[in-house]
């Protein structure tokens, strides 16, 4: 049933109008993914301005059009001029750039585009088997649960993301919770820190605060820097690899599937880290691991089949249990809520087309992307000539545009702005910007869910600590904390130190 | 992101600084009904509206608490007012720092002061065509580099605007 329900969401997509939204979106994505600069998840923010009166279904094809486009096409950039275009197609630099340096540029983006077809494919496939399953765990989730989870996905967010100490990554988190306990509590209309602001009755809303933690930092740091243009890049001759190089990397493709599938499922955590995850577990699984970094070809199949395999990843908890897997996955989400769908439990009841439909739109995304990236390898040529300072300033003119037209308020401006400024010092300081946003996102899940529950057993915590899926978020929370003590890694490091002496002496 | 030394320092700062933000909001959550009633509903502690500041208030506490130890394990807390001293006094002749300001005040003005005080196209060309002048770097002739410029900041808020408002249906600031 699911199966057929599947493949008409197929045949539904192709109309002249969906597939032409289609091209233009997955082509939009590939530029900003090549640029530096510009993200998967500013792209996805920006267009959800743009498709705000669009219908449902050509709004879902649009903005999942350009979030598989723009994580495949920062991969032009890290091949052509040694600079991931996002930071999803980083690990791709190492093999990548080198590859284009033997003069196999092209088809280097040809392996990149390859293999970022099938990792899209690979995830879209859990989305429309995995899916369901998760669904039907998650009916029996309770108010408990909903809070444990929101709690633990702004933990594993932070942990993952920070770049510097962990906690700093928790800070991030929580005050993205704080920002969504402005304005009018939802259970008794108390106002909460509004300072008697009637701008902040309503809260603070999501999609200005992430344009501003996205693209104004950016803006700030591509343009801090004097240079004209961000470099020459290569010509690009051959973009066809010999097929040939295929069957001898199958079982690298699943592995980096599955790493991006699992890494996409964690909340806010993004194809970035299952680009690099991939590209470790590759090198540590190969039988010659100093070859990776010279330029060889598993060293651009594993993190880029990864980072598309994490969209389908991202999206299976977004939808079966309301939290993004990753920063796009957020915005992604904010796009669902605006055009009425609750993601969550009741989708199956609600809207039970959406997860076929969804798997379905991302099975023409990645043909279109593997057509579109394989006929844009050369122009992206010229598309990386372009000088920082033309587009940079077009992008704060579209985040101004796209900050007024979701909330028709100005105050949204002055807070974009302001919170863009804040958030350039934050990653100054090494806080991560996704969890942030996460704590945002999953702000008034975690909100009204504590209350609930603690209504629902009249102040008792006897739930937190006794229903089952509780015990094990507890311990997930809890293992995430205790994870990043220097305690728990002097403790594995020498436990590490251990193992590796009894292998010793047992080959001795 | 800084280097780790001026790093430390400056965490040792925003550690006390958050500090003082979670004694803020546990103040500002103690206002908060807690007992009796408020909008009809009977207030007991976890149904109250504070419930959740109290729970983030004492998180960000613990947290800027092991941010400050962390700082001052790796020597943040040595030499903080001269570091920040240090910064300002080389601040006029940062560079990065001026054009990085530009762009803050450019952004500044459009939004603050521009938008809503004159017509919405005329503003965001006139931020478009000013901003671009300023940064981009000149490439082939000098009536070339002005011609690029012109036509992107007039050309892409009429075209876009115009695509969004009758298109679209997306309204404009």
């Amino acid at each position: 049933m699911q199966l057929l329900d599947f493949f008409q969401q197929i045949y539904l997509v192709i109309t002249p109008v969906k597939m032409g939204v289609l091209f233009f979106t997955v082509t939009l994505g590939i530029i900003f993914g090549a640029l530096p600069g510009l993200t998967a998840t500013l792209g996805v923010a920006l267009l959800t301005t743009a498709t705000f009166n669009f219908p449902t279904d050509l709004a879902i094809v649009a903005l999942i059009g350009i979030y598989v486009g723009a994580i495949y096409g920062g991969s032009h950039a890290s091949i052509l001029i040694n600079i991931p275009g996002t930071g999803a197609a980083a690990a791709t630099l190492l093999d990548g750039y080198p590859l284009n340096l033997k003069g196999r540029g092209g088809e280097a983006i040809g392996i990149a585009t390859i293999a970022s077809f099938i990792g899209t494919l690979f995830g879209m496939i859990w989305v429309q088997f995995f899916s369901p399953l998760l669904l039907k765990l998650a009916l029996n989730f309770t108010s408990v649960e909903f809070f444990l989870l929101g709690i633990f996905g702004i933990l594993i967010c932070g942990s993952l993301t920070a770049r510097d100490l962990p906690v700093k990554g928790w800070i991030a988190g929580f005050l993205g919770l704080l920002l969504t306990v402005v304005g009018i509590d939802p259970i008794q209309g108390y106002y909460r820190f509004t300072f008697g602001n009637p701008e902040l009755f309503g809260g603070i809303e999501v999609i200005p605060v992430l344009l501003g933690g996205f693209a104004i930092p950016q803006v700030m740091s591509v343009l801090r820097e004097n240079k004209p243009h961000t470099a020459a890049p290569a010509r690009v001759t051959n973009i066809i690899p010999p097929w040939s190089i295929w069957p001898r990397h199958v079982k690298s493709i699943l592995r980096s599937g599955l790493v991006g599938v699992w890494v996409g499922a964690i909340p806010g955590v993004g194809e970035d880290v299952a680009a690099w995850m991939s590209y470790d577990v590759a090198k540590r699984g190969s039988k010659t691991p100093e070859q990776f970094g010279t330029g060889i070809e598993e060293g651009v199949i594993a993190p880029e089949t990864a980072n598309n395999s994490c969209i389908g990843g991202a999206i299976i908890p977004l939808l079966t249990l309301g939290v993004p897997g990753s920063p796009p996955a957020a915005m992604l989400l904010g796009a669902i809520w605006l055009h009425g769908v609750r993601p969550g439990p009741m989708l199956s009841f609600e809207f039970p087309h959406f997860i076929p439909q969804m798997a379905a739109t991302l099975f023409w995304a990645s043909v279109v992307m593997l057509v579109m990236g394989l006929l844009m390898a050369k122009i992206s040529v010229r598309i990386l000539r372009t000088p920082p300072a033309l587009f940079m300033p077009i992008v704060t003119f579209f985040c101004v545009l796209g900050s007024y037209a979701l909330g028709l308020r100005v105050f949204n401006l002055y807070l974009m702005v302001a919170f863009g400024v804040l958030a350039y010092f934050l990653e100054e300081m090494g806080y991560p910007i996704a969890p942030l946003v996460i704590g945002m996102i999953l702000g008034p899940m975690v909100d009204e869910n504590l209350r609930r529950a603690l209504i629902g057993s009249q102040g008792s915590l006897l739930p937190f600590v006794t229903r089952p899926v509780a015990v094990v978020l507890l311990l997930l929370i809890l293992y995430s904390l205790v994870s990043q003590t220097p305690w728990y890694r002097r403790w594995r490091r020498i436990r590490r130190a251990r193992l590796a002496e009894k292998l010793g002496e047992q080959q001795i | 992101m800084m280097p780790k030394d001026k790093l430390r320092r400056a965490d040792v700062v925003t550690a006390v600084l958050l500090i003082v933000l979670s004694v803020a909001i546990s103040v500002g959550a103690a206002q908060m009904p807690l007992r009796g009633t408020y909008g009809g509903v009977v207030n007991v502690w976890y149904v109250s509206p504070a419930s959740l500041p109290f729970v983030i208030s004492l998180a960000l506490l613990l947290m800027g608490l092991s941010l400050l130890r962390a700082a001052i394990r790796d020597g943040g807390h040595r030499g903080v007012v001269r570091f920040f001293a240090a910064r300002l006094l080389t601040l006029p002749s940062n560079r990065p720092v001026h054009r990085m300001i530009g762009v803050v005040m450019l952004l500044s003005l459009y939004v603050y002061w521009l938008l809503g005080r004159i017509d919405y196209f005329v503003a965001s060309s006139l931020y478009l065509v000013t901003f671009m002048g300023i940064y981009a770097h000149r490439q082939g002739p000098h009536w070339m580099h002005w011609v690029k410029i012109l036509a992107l900041g007039i050309g892409v808020p009429l075209g876009v605007g115009y695509a969004f408002r009758e298109y679209l249906f997306v309204p404009l600031p």
